[in-house]
């Protein structure tokens, strides 16, 4: 903070009518909006949290208990523009509610992974010795584990479920987070504003919360930005193997899944769920690339 | 610079890629419209149950490959419960009776037999039958077997195939140590009696747990488990190989007692994917294929498959069951409110299009006491809310509970419509999706409030769908797994099997189903339509109306 807090001093200073301010997030920002493409990624998630908010208005039919057996197995049409499933459900409406699903599992995992990785992370990078020894050995051993097989393992374990899935894509995730909170805060911890606040005497929560952490924020947006689209991607495999959020909820990996079996007499029942992870997960790697440009030093010209 | 550019053009790439998908869905659509109109006419076409064989002499040799949907639990007689477990102990071992096509008893390792008394059978056992370790089968061998699976010890949830034997009881409890009424009179002849008359009992020979097994072999193994893949059996098929999730193989036994096959083995692939089945089969790869419903339109339309499918009706009567003595089904309100609150007309004729027709008790058509027109539980919604209301339930205390299954995704399509069907109704169910075996195992603990199964005809008699079903001593693996108990029921079916009068045991019969229609114990929804399609190859192949009769002996391969 101590940094960001002398910029903001002497963006006091400067007239406000220049509207050139020097704080980093504020020029990272506008960086970003020059960025064509991370623009566009930003407008497809901006789009997509408006389907999720809104999906009980937008949704021509209620996703569940609106079903018609009469009504099996139309393609798109004016009255279900992406057709129907096996019991005349709206692919439309479960489209856009499974929006909810994905976005959802996107950010509770990364809360998941954020809170196990930077907690590990700051001990590790902060206390060194065996502290760090100690964590950065388990870190190693979860990086044996082939991620996915592992959230597969933890789903089979924990029984499936919309929170198993929460959990287990939040757990796998861990240990890169932590690696990467590690760097920073050594990279910190010996710089003179830390010592500063040491020598001011404060207290080590204090200097990790306070001091160190906020520094080491862009690296952790970028991460996240991009976790999120793998874990929606993750999302969607976990419920492809039918270990995801159980039957009637509608999320896109179940979708395809149970549409695969009337692939040839009725792809549009793939089809849109496919197409709107490819969307979603598009839009994510687009703004985080973007993210990543203007947020990482190593990136700056 | 170059990195900007790429973004763009994978941009413009991904639009592309959009815009041909959305026009290619378009287009595919028609023709399956198309093929819905057509649907029926060649449903009428493909309404054989045998392939061709005419086309030349039987050829002997060949492997045929096909597949199972799941794992094998075991190939030991004394516990093969499921489908596919009595399939395969029927091609590995032989009993003393089987049933042509049509479900008829005929002969096997008996060659004849004689009926003294109505309560009384002496079987003559074919003489040049050999076990497959060379060891001559002779009545010994069918007195060891069937004393096997009484045998306390050995604990075959199949008992009941033979508890009317006389002496059965005492041997179970140990006050005899052979069974009374099993009698060797020499090596080729057996005699068997009877507590009371009872007419099924020849037919229930042929059921997997009345398999003839070899005590040598048996007795191989300090615990009996390790016999499961070990099957030694005078079949004509030998085993050699098991896996879990990879393959089961099995070769011709050369020295069959009425001939060898005419193929030289089969290959077993476990594929527990339908939608694997049928792409390997496209690929060439399997020479017969159980068609998902979700793919019996398209294949039996497609002109290359259609002369090669078989299809006909089966015995196997798919219901849920309520199990009585768990939380909310205890209460017969519930449960009819659960029979009132689904529309089995419109699930079984959309979901189940082809592949059922709609059941409306446990005695399927094609037996004797069938009746047309039972409609016990038509759909009625109001009826539904109005009975789980008495029973105490409401729209802020939903009548909860779950819904067991094993997992597939034939499975889910069917239960979803119900779940969504029974919630609307005021109830809260909740789709749980469980491995086979071990599915399997926690219904028959009784650990499921409400179970999705089936029961096919282990012998063509309407008995064999109301004693293991709904007795009170069949509770768990005997066939109750719903945990009915009711002492009038018992009285009536009990009585039944005493009687002789045909006429009079149907009566019973039917008297019986009705008591556990009004329970309702379970709800019948429909008896499944079986599609088999084979490569065109493949000559010979029947559907047997009894699920283990068939023991791949007509089959042959022209390549």
């Amino acid at each position: 903070m101590e940094k960001t807090q002398l910029m903001n001093k002497s963006q006091k200073k400067e007239p406000e009518k220049k509207n050139k301010s020097n704080n980093p997030w504020i020029i990272a920002w506008r960086r970003l909006l020059r960025d064509k493409t991370a623009v566009f990624g930003l407008y497809i998630i901006i789009f997509l949290i408006f389907i999720a908010v809104f999906a009980p208005i937008l949704s021509p039919y209620h996703p569940i208990e609106d079903f018609n057996l009469s009504e099996a197995f139309q393609g798109p049409s004016m009255k279900h523009w992406f057709g129907t499933d096996w019991m005349g459900r709206d692919i439309l409406s479960r489209v856009l509610y499974g929006s909810r699903i994905s976005l959802t599992v996107g950010l509770a995992s990364r809360v998941v992974t954020l809170s196990i990785g930077i907690t590990l992370g700051a001990l590790a990078g902060y206390f060194r010795g065996k502290v760090d020894m100690v964590i950065m050995r388990l870190a190693e051993i979860m990086d044996a584990f082939p991620n996915f097989l592992f959230a597969i393992a933890i789903s089979v374990a924990i029984g499936p479920g919309l929170y198993t899935v929460f959990f287990a894509l939040g757990f796998v995730g861990w240990s890169g987070m932590a690696r990467l909170i590690r760097g920073q805060v050594m990279l910190y911890r010996e710089s003179e504003f830390v010592e500063a606040a040491r020598s001011l005497g404060a207290s080590n929560s204090r200097i990790i919360f306070k001091e160190i952490l906020p520094n080491c924020m862009a690296p952790v947006i970028i991460s996240t930005t991009m976790g999120i689209s793998s874990a929606i991607m993750a999302e969607a495999s976990l419920s492809f193997l039918g270990l995801g959020a159980q039957p009637p909820t509608p999320t896109w990996g179940s979708m395809m899944n149970f549409g695969r079996q009337y692939i040839w007499t009725a792809p549009y029942m793939i089809i849109f769920p496919g197409l709107a992870i490819v969307l979603t997960v598009y839009g994510f790697n687009l703004f985080g690339d973007g993210l990543r440009d203007v947020l990482d030093p190593r990136m700056k010209d | 610079m170059v990195k900007r550019k790429n973004k763009i053009y994978t941009a413009l790439i991904l639009l592309l890629v959009l815009a041909l998908v959305f026009s290619g869905c378009g287009k595919s659509n028609e023709p399956s419209k198309e093929a819905g109109k057509t649907s029926t006419e060649s449903a009428e076409k493909a309404t054989t149950n045998e392939t061709e064989s005419s086309s030349g002499e039987p050829k002997y040799g060949g492997i045929f490959r096909s597949y199972l949907g799941n794992d094998l639990k075991t190939l030991d007689p004394a516990f093969a419960t499921a489908e596919r477990e009595g399939k395969m102990v029927s091609l590995l071992y032989d009993s003393l009776v089987k049933f042509d096509v049509n479900g008829k008893v005929i002969p096997s390792l008996a060659k004849s037999w004689e009926t003294p008394d109505d309560s009384t059978l002496i079987f003559h056992l074919v003489d040049n039958a050999k076990f497959h370790n060379g060891n001559p089968f002779t009545a010994q061998d069918v007195k060891y077997s069937f004393e096997r699976i009484l045998d306390p010890e050995v604990g075959s949830p199949r008992t009941w195939v033979f508890e009317k034997v006389k002496g059965a009881k005492d041997f179970m409890e140990g006050k005899s140590d052979s069974v009374e009424g099993i009698e060797v009179s020499d090596d080729y002849t057996v005699k068997i009696t009877l507590e009371q008359p009872f007419a099924p009992f020849l037919s229930m020979l042929g059921m997997p747990a009345a398999h003839i097994v070899d005590k040598n072999e048996i007795e191989k193994y300090p615990d009996q488990k390790d016999y499961a893949f070990n099957p030694v059996g005078t079949g004509p098929f030998k085993f050699v190989e098991y896996s879990n999730g990879d393959k089961f193989v099995i070769e011709a036994n050369e020295d069959y007692f009425s001939g060898r096959p005419y193929i030289d083995g089969v290959n077993y692939r476990i594929i527990q994917d339908e939608s694997t089945a049928v792409a390997e089969f496209e690929a060439g790869n399997l020479d017969e294929l159980d068609i998902p419903t979700a793919d019996i339109d398209r294949l039996k339309n497609n002109p290359a498959y259609a002369p090669y499918i078989l299809t006909s009706n089966t015995f196997w009567n798919f219901y849920i069951g309520l199990t009585f003595n768990k939380e909310p089904f205890n209460d017969i309100r519930v449960r009819k409110a659960f029979c009132y609150a689904i529309d089995r007309e419109a699930i079984i004729n959309t979901v189940k299009r082809n592949a059922g027709v709609v059941s409306n008790g446990p005695i399927p058509p094609g037996l004797d006491g069938y009746r047309e027109g039972l409609n016990p539980y038509p759909y009625n919604i109001d009826k539904a809310k109005e009975l789980l209301a008495e029973a105490g339930y409401s729209e802020e205390n939903p009548c909860s509970f779950e819904l067991w299954h094993s997992d597939s995704k034939t499975n889910v399509a069917l239960l979803e419509p119900i779940q969504a069907m029974l919630n609307q109704a005021g109830f809260k169910a909740k789709l749980v999706a469980m491995e086979w075996n071990s599915y399997k195992a926690a219904v028959r603990a009784g650990e499921a409030q409400a179970f999705y199964l089936s029961w096919g005809a282990d012998y063509p008699d309407a008995e064999n769908y109301l004693y293991p079903l709904f007795h009170s001593s069949m509770s768990g693996g005997g066939g109750n797994e719903t945990r009915y108990n009711n002492p009038e029921f018992d009285k009536i079916i009990e009585q039944a099997q005493r009687t002789s009068d045909y006429d009079e045991r149907i009566k019973l019969y039917q008297k019986a189903e009705d008591i556990t229609i009004e329970d309702a114990a379970r709800l019948w929804l429909y008896l499944s339509k079986e599609w088999l399609l084979y490569r065109p190859e493949v000559k010979g192949a029947k559907i047997y109306r009894i699920f283990n009769a068939d023991k791949l002996l007509d089959i042959w391969l022209d390549r």
